[in-house]
């Protein structure tokens, strides 16, 4: 899905009205020549051949001459904030926007819609040509001639998500006979913003410390949820209402003692995202050494922002609490919140995350108590495990969720290819390391796949157990929920849960 | 333009228009480089030599070189001039094809190798086209005219009266329509 996509417009930096084309001169040239050469041989056909070209440049001659077109008014440069020195005219103007649909395919193009200005209200005639040229992220350009005022729809690939610049453009004008110019005149790109859509909704495991007194899991604190604790003597204070007249009768036979029911209370589960944006590493290996423009193909960033956009979906469908945080410390952190609108606010994000080199912070970022914290991180640098370790020590259910995609090793040169041996392998010693000191790390799937069901993907072939390496997702967090509830006893869920279930409106 | 070629079809990262009724510029740089060939053939009638002025007009055609398309079109007027017969009818398609050729050329020559263009677009240019051999073509006739009958005054006085009386009506009509 796209967000508001914005499209940049019409930051003129080199415009000037129109002007006779080399063309001009190649018509005048060529008529000399004619009319030369048929009156050296005495050949009135010979001269003839030159009308067309002396026709072609006395009409660039009376446009050249003719008042100029109006132009636009100055655009501000949006950088430097001064306005451009020179104006194009405004019938050769052209605007790109983002079409839509909102609610594309994975892996769909983006629609655009190329807008030259209309020359009509521009004051200039119809009888205009529009060139634009476009240019997609890592593709040679591309020409696209249009009658002024034509329309065009354009079809464009986008990220899978996140914000990227999509296509380099520019325009010229020119007359219909081509006698006439104007100069290029380059746009600023258009650039969009995909939000990550959630997956197939996994399991959700809970810390035993559970808060709030709303909620779908179970805590256990006596209050006055819907799962019964115990059954006992009515005493004082008790309410009325929560007397069981049944256990009554088949407990006290002589009716001198009232039995009530006391339940437990209901909770919520606060669970902490935390993404790694420090890498953003191509499924391709060799490109991670180009310098050239990147492509919008899935990369690590792009399986961190679909897997965390998928466990937040999952844990505020059942109305639980989602913060998220980021480990370079560039943005301050989305506190914990329930509700469709903290998804959206989410899923925005996430979209708005790019790659920012990881900087010295004064502190840890600190999630909230009894809170599941869940890393998504390529596991690059011992950061993200160490914090891993330093959250499991403070008593918070944690787990890593490995963002590397499925590689196609493609590297060219031997440099290259002992440099991706040592990346995977001190990457695959920081994996060890961290199972070894039992925390869990999971693959974050395929980054055009949704991320499996869990209850599928456990009775796979996968070793049932969260050491077993390469656990995915949905796999993973089904187990380790599993796991939490053996545990504690506490925060198993009230009862059937609807995994499709949408989340509570502004539940805050 | 059928819906094949509007290029939504292969994933090749190109941004490709999605509507019907854009041409690819491909046929029209091979449109370009035929109809030079045509005219090349015409002039050389069969000799070996076309092949060089053939190859430049393909050159002319691919590449953005105004100086290719201007030696391509001297090549073939310095041909005309020299190996055509006086008062050939040939003149006529030569006026046409000469014009369309510069105009084409002029079209491609700052153009990437790879792009589109509106059938719109095209018709404008071919109306623009038409204004011109509207009034090219008579004096084409006329300087046949003038060739074959050239000891006729009367002949030639009322060729170019005619003319010019063409030449006249059809700018008084251009004046009207912009008023």
């Amino acid at each position: 899905m796209t967000s508001p996509a914005r499209s940049r417009r019409g930051g003129t930096h080199s415009a000037a009205p129109a002007t006779r084309s080399a063309g001009w001169a190649l018509a005048v040239i060529l008529g000399l020549v004619c009319v030369v050469a048929g009156l050296v041989s005495g050949r009135p056909d010979t001269v003839a051949l030159a009308a067309p070209f002396a026709l072609l440049a006395a009409a660039g001659r009376r446009s050249g001459t003719a008042p100029a077109a109006p132009a636009a008014a100055p655009v501000t440069d949006p950088v430097t904030g001064s306005a451009a020195a020179a104006a194009t005219p405004s019938w050769a103007a052209v605007a790109v926007r983002v079409a839509g649909p909102r609610d594309r395919p994975a892996g769909g193009r983006l629609r655009l819609q190329l807008q030259p200005a209309d020359p009509l209200r521009a004051g200039a005639s119809s009888d205009r040509l529009v060139t634009v040229l476009l240019a997609s992220p890592g593709c040679p350009p591309d020409a696209m001639v249009l009658r002024a005022g034509e329309d065009c729809p354009l079809l464009a690939d986008g990220p899978p998500s996140g914000e990227a610049d999509i296509l380099a453009y520019g325009w010229a004008g020119s007359t219909a006979d081509l006698m006439e110019d104007t100069a290029f005149t380059a746009a600023e790109s258009v650039r969009v913003s995909i939000l990550p859509r959630p997956g197939a909704l996994p399991a959700r495991p809970v810390s035993r410390r559970l808060r709030g007194l709303a909620g779908t899991h179970r805590s256990r604190r006596p209050g006055e949820g819907s799962d019964v604790r115990s059954i006992a003597p009515l005493r004082p204070g008790d309410p009325l209402r929560r007397i069981d007249w049944r256990a009554t009768a088949r407990r006290s036979s002589d009716q001198d003692r009232i039995m009530v029911r006391g339940r437990f209370a209901d909770a919520e589960a606060s669970v902490f995202l935390v993404i790694d944006q420090a890498h953003d590493l191509p499924d391709r290996t060799a490109d991670w050494f180009s310098a050239a423009a990147a492509r919008l193909a899935p990369g690590s960033l792009h399986l961190a922002r679909s897997a965390a956009a998928t466990v937040a979906a999952s844990y505020l469908s059942v109305g639980d609490r989602v913060g998220l945080d980021d480990l370079s410390g560039t943005r301050r952190a989305l506190r914990a919140a329930a509700g469709s609108r903290q998804l959206e606010q989410i899923r925005a994000r996430l979209a708005g995350t790019e790659v920012i080199p990881r900087r010295r912070r004064r502190r840890d970022p600190a999630p909230p108590q009894g809170s599941v914290v869940l890393v998504f991180s390529p596991f690059l640098d011992a950061e993200a495990a160490r914090l891993l370790l330093l959250w499991r020590a403070q008593g918070h259910v944690v787990a890593g969720i490995d963002c590397m995609p499925p590689l196609v090793r493609t590297e060219t040169t031997a440099a290259q290819t002992a440099s991706v041996r040592l990346v995977l392998l001190r990457r695959r010693l920081l994996l060890d390391g961290l199972r070894r000191d039992g925390v869990p790390v999971f693959t974050g799937g395929s980054p055009d796949a949704d991320v499996v069901d869990g209850d599928r993907a456990v009775s796979g072939d996968r070793p049932a157990g969260l050491s077993g390496p390469e656990l995915e997702l949905g796999a993973g967090l089904l187990l380790l929920s599993r796991e939490t509830a053996r545990r504690g006893g506490a925060g198993a869920p009230r009862g059937p849960v609807d995994p499709t279930a949408t989340p509570p409106r502004d539940g805050r | 333009m059928s819906r094949a070629t509007r290029g939504g079809t292969a994933r090749s990262g190109r941004a490709v228009p999605d509507r019907p009724g854009m041409v690819p510029l491909w046929l029209v740089r091979g449109a370009t480089a035929l109809l030079a060939v045509l005219l090349g053939a015409v002039v050389w009638n069969g000799s070996a030599w076309i092949v060089l002025p053939a190859l430049l007009a393909v050159g002319a055609a691919l590449l953005p070189s105004i100086g290719l398309a201007s030696v391509t079109l001297l090549l073939l007027i310095v041909a005309y001039a020299v190996n055509m017969p006086a008062g050939s009818p040939w003149l006529l398609a030569f006026v046409a094809g000469l014009h369309a050729l510069l105009v084409l050329y002029l079209l491609l020559v700052r153009l990437p190798l790879h792009g589109w263009i509106s059938r719109s677009a095209l018709v404008r240019i071919g109306v623009s086209f038409a204004r011109v051999q509207i009034l090219a073509q008579p004096l084409a006739v006329l300087a046949l005219i003038l060739g074959d009958a050239g000891s006729s005054l009367v002949v030639v006085v009322a060729g170019v009266v005619a003319v010019i009386g063409w030449a006249l009506w059809l700018v008084s009509r251009r004046r009207t329509e912009r008023r």
